[in-house]
C-alpha cells in the first residue's frame, strides 16, 4: 500500500482522469450516466481530506489513506504511470515522421569548482523516447552512448560520469538525436 | 557568463484575456540577438494575434516581459521562449505548461458572490445549484492537477471545455 502521501498525488491524478474519462462516456452514451459519474468529485472531496490529515498528522489517516486508494480505482495504474513515469501526454516531442531522428539542443553549464564525472542533465520533454543517435556532440567532441555518457529514459536524464577529461568553466553547447517510438 | 533561460507567466482576473510573460532568466549571453514566444494550444494549432502569420511571438530583448491580449476562455497552453542568435540559431528554449483559468474562477468567485442572479429558486433548483457548483470547482481543479501532474494541456483543456459548457449554460445550470 502507498504513503499518504503518494496516495495523495494519485487522487489528484485520478481525480483529472475520470474527470475527462466520464466526459468522453456521456459523450458516447448520448449523456447517460455511469456507475463512475461523480466520482472524480468524490476524489476531490476525499483527496482535500486526506491532505489535511497529512498536513495535521492527524489519528487514523491509514484508514483514510486506504479509502482513497481505492476510489482511484481504475485509474490508479494510469495515476501510477504518470506518478513514476513522467508527463501523460500533453507535450509530445515533434514526431519529425516516420520516426526520424530529431535534434535537441541542449546547454550544459559548468560553474567553477565542478569537477567532471559528477554532472548530469535532464528534461522532461526527452521522457520515453525510445532511441537515442548512437553518439552526442558534447562541445564539439563526439561522445558515444554507454561509453562516454549513459541515457535514463525513464528519467529524461543524461548522466557524464564517465567522461574522463575536464570540462571548462562556461557553458557548452551540444546536439542530441532522438527517436520516437 | 553563463545563461539559465527561464520565464514565467501571469494572468488577472481583471484582464482574463491577457496573458503576462515575464523573461526570469538569470545571467546572460552576448550571442543572443532575439526571443521568440509560442503558444501551443491542445489541438496543436499556434495562439498568435489575430492577423499574424507566423506561429510566433518576436518579443524583444529590451521588454523584460510582455503582454498579449488573446484569450476567450480558459485555456491550457504548452509555452515555449526561445533564445537565438543572428542567424536564427535556437541557442536556449524553455517551455512550460500552464492552465490559464482566470475566466472559470472569476465566474465561480461570481457564484458566491451573488452577481449570477438566481430569481426565486425553487428548492428542487437550489439543490442542483451546489451538485452543479461542485462540478464546476472540480473541474477547475481537475485542469489544474493535469497541468501539474502530468503537463498534460489535452486533458487540462477538456476539462476547461467542461468548465465553459456551464458557463455558456448557466441559465440551466445556475
Amino acid at each position: 500500500m502507498s504513503t499518504p502521501a503518494t496516495t495523495y498525488a494519485l487522487d489528484q491524478i485520478s481525480q483529472y482522469e475520470w474527470t475527462v474519462d466520464n466526459a468522453k462516456r456521456n459523450a458516447f452514451n448520448n449523456g447517460a450516466m455511469n456507475i463512475n459519474n461523480g466520482r472524480d468529485v468524490i476524489l476531490m472531496v476525499e483527496g482535500y481530506a486526506l491532505n489535511y490529515g497529512i498536513n495535521e498528522n492527524l489519528a487514523g489517516i491509514q484508514g483514510v489513506t486506504n479509502d482513497v486508494y481505492r476510489l482511484c480505482g481504475a485509474m490508479l495504474q494510469t495515476a501510477n504511470q504518470v506518478l513514476t513515469g513522467g508527463t501523460g501526454g500533453g507535450i509530445v516531442p515533434p514526431s519529425g515522421g516516420g520516426g526520424s531522428l530529431i535534434y535537441f539542443p541542449i546547454n550544459i553549464v559548468v560553474s567553477s569548482g565542478d569537477i567532471s564525472g559528477t554532472y548530469t542533465i535532464t528534461n522532461p520533454d526527452w521522457k520515453g523516447l525510445t532511441q537515442l543517435s548512437p553518439s552526442c556532440l558534447l562541445d564539439d567532441t563526439p561522445q558515444t552512448l554507454n561509453t562516454q555518457y549513459t541515457y535514463n529514459i525513464v528519467s529524461g536524464t543524461f548522466d557524464f560520469s564517465l567522461i574522463t577529461f575536464q570540462p571548462q568553466v562556461g557553458t557548452m553547447f551540444s546536439t542530441f538525436g532522438f527517436k520516437n517510438a | 557568463m553563463s545563461f539559465t533561460p527561464n520565464f514565467s507567466c501571469s494572468q488577472s482576473s481583471g484582464l482574463p484575456g491577457t496573458i503576462l510573460t515575464t523573461d526570469i532568466s538569470v545571467g546572460s549571453d552576448g550571442a543572443i540577438t532575439k526571443r521568440r514566444l509560442f503558444f501551443l494550444q491542445a489541438d496543436g494549432t499556434y495562439l498568435v494575434p489575430s492577423g499574424d502569420s507566423q506561429n510566433y511571438i518576436d518579443w524583444a530583448l529590451i521588454n523584460s516581459s510582455i503582454s498579449e491580449d488573446l484569450l476567450t476562455q480558459d485555456t491550457a497552453l504548452s509555452v515555449t521562449v526561445q533564445w537565438l542568435d543572428v542567424s536564427n540559431t535556437v541557442l536556449y528554449s524553455k517551455t512550460i505548461a500552464y492552465g490559464f483559468d482566470a475566466f472559470g474562477q472569476t465566474f465561480f468567485y461570481g457564484l458566491s458572490d451573488g452577481q449570477v442572479p438566481i430569481t426565486s429558486p425553487p428548492v428542487t433548483l437550489s439543490t442542483d445549484y451546489y451538485q452543479n457548483k461542485v462540478m464546476f470547482f472540480c473541474y477547475l481543479t481537475s485542469a489544474a492537477q493535469a497541468i501539474t501532474y502530468a503537463s498534460d494541456i489535452y486533458k487540462a483543456q477538456i476539462c476547461y471545455d467542461l468548465d465553459q459548457n456551464m458557463i455558456n449554460n448557466q441559465s440551466f445550470y445556475f
